[in-house]
This record gives structure tokens, C-alpha cells and sequence, in this order.
């Protein structure tokens, strides 16, 4: 995932502004699915041809929510949301990329800076609409036909996930977050996700599920260290939910 | 900006959006040469008018929450906050000709009436108006396509000349639509693509069928070439910024062709006027033969929840001999549905609305200081007069086969309808003895004379001022109803007609098996009626 580049960044340049150099620490953890996993269904590609031609040999399945080995979670954003000095972080030059590859979107989940390039990429050969509802971002809602094969666009405020779909072929969806800090991580199938180069201090982290909605925990950073949490989501929401 | 805008507009106007199909848009719905600037007055006009002709619908904040919105597919706009549709600007903002070409000529497809009663002046005055309920950049009015605004992709959407389709031309047309167009629109442009769409607020949509000829903006190549560039925001029309310049000119062309220029001034509905002739016999049924020496006139009618199947024309007609008026309108209606009795159906009806003022109120249900006269036949009415009345026997016939039989009637006697409420004393059938004419069972007329004076104060004249004699006839998928009622009236709730008068007229149809009820009906605007001296 690209962000993983930003907080390399960010840490070089905590260490050099930073009052007494502190060396900055991670937080790493792994997000679990608890109870019976339910069935993904295959999405009925019967809108457009050309997708069903896409998936003969394997169905596409709903990713509402995918689960790896041991009930890991994949697509649950994790980012810091308390506790984080209000500064300029610096913007990574490189492009956040979403594609539109088989009549779906990857990646799934999305985190990215405000002001930072989103660039949408085209290979399905096919009409799609990359079609974005934030509220307080300008909505997109662009054709992008066979021959257009990228675009690009960003955004200008932070706010939470906000869906991207594709009117063409509604089953599509993509979620995209945006941030005013590099400090946020979308787990991978594993359900591991890393936040790297925080100094030391007290942090609340947020983990988010398109589906399950949140959950926070509270983080003590030390020096020069990986600081553990994990997540636990099942299909009941948690006894004080936030 | 604001004066160069300005300046320009002139311009705009000479060789602009609205002179592109000559005769598509009425002569008053032109904007004036230069549009008049915000003054606190102007406001103040728009504001006192949004009050009376918007409100009901768009609320009184603008924010698409008024009392009649529910009554409404698609929904009226939330001027604060929403999408406004029709844009020309790469921002995807409404410019001032937008607005004022949305609020002059409606939005077919959808309830959003046009304003031929009101001036340009007025009209340009809710422009200013609805543009101060909301607090974004709005870009003003944009005059000329200048260079600049093409260069940046910013502003106005610079619109190329009108290309010619060739032979060669429309195929690469053709192309374009089957690559850009036809997953949502169809190949053949008739709509059947995806189907399952939403807009922004969640409500279904579904992509316009371009063959019939319904278009929400202007039906002119500027229009269409900046709805294909900007695209439709709050819904899933996309921007196809990658066909502007010559593709979008070659397509929006392509989509003009595939409607007839007849078929889209069919959709640009103007006010009209209705002449009651003067004859020494008027007709008193749907099938008089006086009918023919009155000159019809064929009115648009539109859905206020869209649906794609109704009837879209009323044909009216009128006559009167100096003491009594006679109207006749004809509509088309796959079904006669005249019974109600199942809680799922509704009965099939018309109605006319009179102002006496030329500068008529509200269309929906008139306005406190200047109300409307309602003359509504309701089909079951009329069915339920004539001997073989439909009850719930006929509906569920073995409904009565656990109920006893009453001894004092032979099993082979018909009861009489009503049989058992005129029995009664009226003062403890509620209904009846409050004079609710619903509820009288002597009630032997199939209209109702109403009155409103607002949204929502719909209520019926007195009985005794009950007088509208109305004969519908349904045949061969097509109701004819005539209205018949003296043309002077001394009670103050009935519209006094004089020989030689003129005023405002509106008409309603209701079609049953399609849901309609109440407020949901299809519905003409405003129009005039001149009584012939």
C-alpha cells in the first residue's frame, strides 16, 4: 500500500523538528472478525456483458467483508484520531492509486491526504463512472469510457470514509478516507496494519468497518518502540459504541 | 466579475442558448437583454413570490421540505444544499440563465411547472432570490464562451458551433454513444440500459429515454452539449469532460435527432387560452352533438409523480348560452376504474381549477387571499348512481355466505343502495348529519363543488350549493366528461361567470389503477378562459 512510504517521511522530518530528537514509535496490531463468519455471495454480473466475460472461472464475491486466515480482517482503516499535534505534515508526492480492474474497485479501502493526488485508472476496457458521495468534499462524478484510461483528481478537506461507486455497474464500491496526517493504515488480508512514526505520547486510535461501524482504543506510544493494539469486530456492535 | 459577466450577457442573449430552435421557447420566456442586477427590491419581489408560487413544494427555507413535497417523483430541489441539475459551468454550478431558464420553461420530466404568468422581471427576481437561500459560489451570469473560460476548463463551458451530421459525422456520433452513452441510455438511446440507479438523496432514477423527447434543460444543442460536458449532478449522469469540443457537439446532436423537434415542444408547456363559444344549445353529455362546433384545444398534462405510462394531453373544450357553461374534457386511460372498495383500489377522476384572477395564485390549491373554485367527477360516484351499484358483494362475492339473511326482505330482492343508512336518523350517522356530502346517501350528483384557499384547505361548498351537473363516459381506453353548471352564482364560495369575462383555469386528471388519489394526480398549469360575450 502506498501510504506506508508517507510516515517514513514524516518520521524523518519529526526527528529533525522534534524538541530533544525523540525517536518516534509505531503502533501495529491485528483487526479479527469474532463469531460465524457469514457467506460472502457472488455478485450477479448480469448488468454488463463484458464483466460476466471478466469472472468465468471464479465468481466475484461480495466485499462487504473479507476475512483472512484466522478470522483476520482485511479493509478496516485504522487511524490515529486524538492526541496528534496540529502541524503541516508533509505531502507525499506520490499518487494514491484506485483501479477499476474486473468491474470492481481496488483496492477496497482508501486513506488519503488532503491534497494529494487521487489517480483512477481505466484497464477494464469499458465504460465506468467513477462517481465519489463525500459531504464536505466536492463530489466527482466523472464518465471515464474505454479510451480514458486514467484520472486524476484531489481533495481538499479531510473527512471519513464516503463511498465511490459506479452508476454503470452498481454492484462497485470503493471507500476512500481523507486526512490532514499521514497517521492511518488499511489492514491487508492478514488484518495487520502498521502506523509508523509517532512520537511518543498518549493516542486514541480508531478502527473502521464500512459495515461494522467503529471502534477506538487508546494507545500509549514509548520511545523508539511498537506499541500493540488489536481489534476485535463481531456482528454485535460494542457495549458503549462511538 | 460581476459587470463583465454582465456585459456579456448581452451578447449571450443575442446569439445564445434560447434563439438556438427558433420557436421552441415562447416569446416571454426570453430573458430580458440585459438581466436586471440584485437591488434590495428585486429581492424583496423574489422573495414575496417564492413565498406564493415556490414555497408549497420547495419549503419556505428553500430546503425541498414543503407540505406538498411528498407528493412529488421526482423531488422538489433543496435550493440550500442540494445539486442544483442543470448546470453550465465546469464548477458544476447553475449560472443566472440556468436558473432562469429552470424556473421560466419548468423541468419536463418532473412536476416542476413553467411560469408564463409571471414577468421576466418577476422571474429574475426569484432568481436572485433562490440564489440567496444558499451560501455557495455561485458563478453569476456568464455571458459570451470567451476564450479564456475554454482554456482553463473553469467557468463557463465554452460550447463549439453546431456541427453537421453527415454520413460520416453521425456514424463517429453513433460510435461516441455506444461507447460514452449507451451502458445507461441503450444502444437505441430509449433508455434501457442500467436500470437500477439512485440520485444523490437516495430515490430512484432511471436514465431518460431520448427518443420521447424530454429534456429538464433547454432542448437546444448549447443545453444538451454543457449536460453531456457538466454532466447532471445529484444524479448518476456523469461529466464526460473527455468529450468536450467536437465529440460532445458531434453527440449532442446525435441525442437531438433521436427526438423530433414536434415531440420536444410538446414538453414545453405554454399558457393558453380556452374560448367558451356562445350557442343557443350547449351540450349536457360527453356524447352531444354541440360538441363539434366548439373548437378543441389539446393541453399538456403532467404526472406529479412521474411516471413514464400516463396520459400526457387533455383535450378541453367549452360552451356556454349565456345561463349555463359547459366544459368537456377528453384523456386517455387504459382502465376504467370506478370502484374503490378494496383498500387498494382508487377511482378514476377529473376536476377543473377556476381563479377569477388573471394573475392567477399558487396552482396547487389557490392561496389564502385569492382562492380557487374546484369542480371534481369521481367515476365511482357516477357508477354508484346507476341501479347495478357496486358493492362489496361484487367485489368478494361469497363475502355475505356466514352472514344471516335478513327476514324482512326476499333473498331475490335487490336491496336499494343504501338501504339500511336511510333508515336512519341522519343525526347519528355522524357523517350525514354533519352534512359531509361524502357521506349523505341522498347525494344524487357525481361531482363535488370544493373550494381551497391555500395547500392543504381543500374543503366542499354547502350542501345546498352543490349544483355541478357532470356525466362522464368511458370508452375504448378514452374518458369524456362534461361539467354543466349556470354560469352566475350569488354564493360567495362559487366562481360567478360572467359572459365576457376572462379567468384562470386549470384541469386534473386522476388515473385509479395507477395509485392515483388525492394530491397524486396529473395536472395542467395555469391557463385562461374567455367566456365569450
Amino acid at each position: 500500500m502506498c501510504n506506508v512510504h508517507f510516515p517514513a517521511i514524516a518520521l524523518g522530518l519529526a526527528l529533525l523538528f522534534a524538541p530533544g530528537f525523540a525517536e518516534a514509535g509505531n503502533i501495529t496490531g491485528k483487526v479479527t472478525f469474532e463469531g460465524p463468519a457469514p457467506e460472502m455471495k457472488p455478485i450477479a454480473l448480469s448488468a454488463d456483458a463484458s464483466c460476466v466475460a471478466m469472472h468465468t472461472d471464479k465468481p466475484l464475491l461480495s466485499e462487504v467483508l473479507v476475512l483472512g486466515e484466522g478470522q483476520s480482517m482485511a479493509n478496516v482503516l485504522v487511524s490515529v484520531t486524538a492526541g496528534l499535534p496540529e502541524k503541516d505534515y508533509p505531502l507525499p508526492s506520490e499518487p494514491v492509486v484506485l483501479t477499476q480492474e474486473g468491474c470492481r474497485y481496488a483496492p477496497h479501502v482508501i486513506g488519503i491526504r488532503v491534497g494529494q493526488t487521487l489517480r483512477v485508472l481505466n484497464p477494464d476496457g469499458l465504460l465506468h463512472n467513477v462517481h465519489s458521495a463525500p459531504k464536505s468534499n466536492t463530489p466527482l462524478n466523472k464518465a471515464m469510457p474505454k479510451d480514458l484510461l486514467e484520472l486524476e483528481t484531489v481533495f481538499d478537506k479531510q473527512e471519513e470514509p464516503f463511498p465511490f461507486k459506479c452508476d454503470i455497474h452498481p454492484w462497485m464500491q470503493a471507500w476512500c478516507a481523507v486526512f490532514d496526517h499521514p497517521y492511518f493504515s488499511v489492514t491487508g488480508a492478514d488484518g495487520t496494519f502498521a502506523i509508523t512514526g509517532l512520537d511518543p505520547g498518549d493516542y486514541e486510535i480508531t478502527a473502521w468497518h464500512e459495515r461494522l461501524g467503529k471502534r477506538t482504543a487508546t494507545v500509549t506510544v514509548a520511545e523508539a518502540t511498537d506499541a500493540n493494539a488489536g481489534f476485535v469486530f463481531s456482528k454485535t456492535p460494542p457495549a458503549s459504541p462511538k | 466579475m460581476t459587470r463583465r459577466y454582465r456585459a456579456a450577457c448581452a451578447y449571450a442573449l443575442a446569439c445564445g442558448i434560447f434563439l438556438c430552435i427558433p420557436g421552441a421557447y415562447p416569446e416571454d420566456l426570453l430573458p430580458p437583454a440585459a438581466p436586471p442586477p440584485s437591488t434590495p427590491e428585486l429581492l424583496e419581489r423574489g422573495g414575496l413570490l417564492f413565498a406564493k408560487e415556490c414555497a408549497a413544494c420547495h419549503g419556505a427555507e428553500g430546503r425541498g421540505d414543503g407540505p406538498a413535497a411528498y407528493l412529488l417523483y421526482p423531488k422538489p430541489r433543496n435550493l440550500v444544499d442540494g445539486d442544483f441539475r442543470i448546470v453550465s459551468t465546469w464548477e458544476r454550478l447553475p449560472t443566472d440563465q440556468d436558473l432562469f431558464a429552470t424556473i421560466s420553461r419548468g423541468m419536463p420530466g418532473s412536476a416542476m411547472p413553467p411560469t408564463p404568468q409571471l414577468s421576466a422581471e418577476d422571474r429574475w427576481g426569484l432568481v436572485h432570490y433562490v440564489k440567496s437561500l444558499s451560501p455557495r459560489a455561485w458563478p453569476g451570469g456568464i455571458g459570451a464562451s470567451g476564450a479564456a473560460a475554454a482554456a482553463g476548463n473553469q467557468g463557463l463551458i465554452a460550447v463549439p458551433p453546431v456541427p453537421e451530421l453527415t454520413q460520416e459525422t453521425r456514424e463517429r456520433a453513433a460510435k461516441l454513444f455506444a461507447d460514452g452513452c449507451a451502458a445507461c441510455h441503450g444502444t437505441t438511446g430509449r433508455g434501457d440500459g442500467q436500470q437500477a440507479q439512485f440520485d444523490s438523496d437516495g430515490f430512484p432514477t432511471r436514465p431518460r429515454d431520448l427518443t420521447k423527447g424530454i429534456y429538464k434543460g433547454p432542448a437546444t444543442h448549447e443545453s444538451v452539449y454543457r449536460r453531456i460536458v457538466a454532466g447532471i449532478p445529484g444524479t448518476p449522469m456523469p461529466m464526460s469532460d473527455w468529450a468536450s469540443g467536437e465529440q460532445a457537439a458531434l453527440l449532442a446532436q446525435y441525442v437531438l435527432e433521436l427526438s423530433s423537434r414536434e415531440q420536444r415542444a410538446a414538453y414545453e408547456p405554454r399558457r393558453e387560452t380556452l374560448t367558451a363559444f356562445r350557442s343557443d344549445h350547449i351540450p349536457g353529455h360527453p356524447d352531444s352533438r354541440e360538441w363539434q362546433s366548439a373548437a378543441p384545444l389539446s393541453l399538456r398534462i403532467t404526472p406529479l409523480w412521474w411516471r413514464d405510462d400516463s396520459a400526457d394531453r387533455v383535450t378541453v373544450r367549452a360552451m356556454h348560452d349565456g345561463s349555463e357553461i359547459a366544459i368537456q374534457l377528453v384523456w386517455t386511460d387504459a382502465t376504467n376504474d370506478h370502484t374503490a372498495i378494496r383498500a387498494e383500489d382508487f377511482r378514476d377522476a377529473a376536476a377543473i381549477q377556476m381563479s377569477p384572477n388573471t394573475a392567477p395564485p399558487f396552482i396547487g390549491m389557490g392561496a389564502k387571499d385569492s382562492p380557487v373554485n374546484i369542480w371534481m367527477w369521481k367515476s365511482e360516484r357516477q357508477a354508484s348512481l346507476e341501479t347495478a351499484f357496486q358493492d362489496i358483494e361484487t367485489v368478494y362475492p361469497n363475502i355475505g355466505i356466514d352472514s344471516y339473511p335478513n327476514p324482512e326482505t326476499s333473498p331475490l330482492e335487490q336491496p336499494a343502495r343504501h338501504a339500511l343508512t336511510l333508515k336512519s336518523a341522519p343525526v347519528f350517522v355522524t357523517g350525514w348529519g354533519a352534512r359531509n356530502i361524502v357521506s349523505d346517501p341522498t347525494y344524487r350528483l357525481s361531482a363535488e363543488d370544493l373550494n381551497a384557499r391555500g395547500f392543504g384547505t381543500l374543503s366542499a361548498c354547502p350542501l345546498e350549493h352543490q349544483a355541478i351537473a357532470a356525466i362522464g363516459r368511458y370508452d375504448t381506453s378514452t374518458y369524456s366528461v362534461t361539467f354543466k353548471r349556470s354560469l352566475r352564482s350569488a354564493n360567495d364560495d362559487q366562481l360567478d361567470l360572467k359572459p365576457g369575462a376572462t379567468v384562470s383555469i386549470a384541469f386534473a386528471v386522476w388515473d385509479g389503477s395507477n395509485g392515483d388519489r388525492d394530491g397524486k394526480k396529473s395536472v395542467t398549469i395555469w391557463h385562461e378562459l374567455k367566456i365569450q360575450p
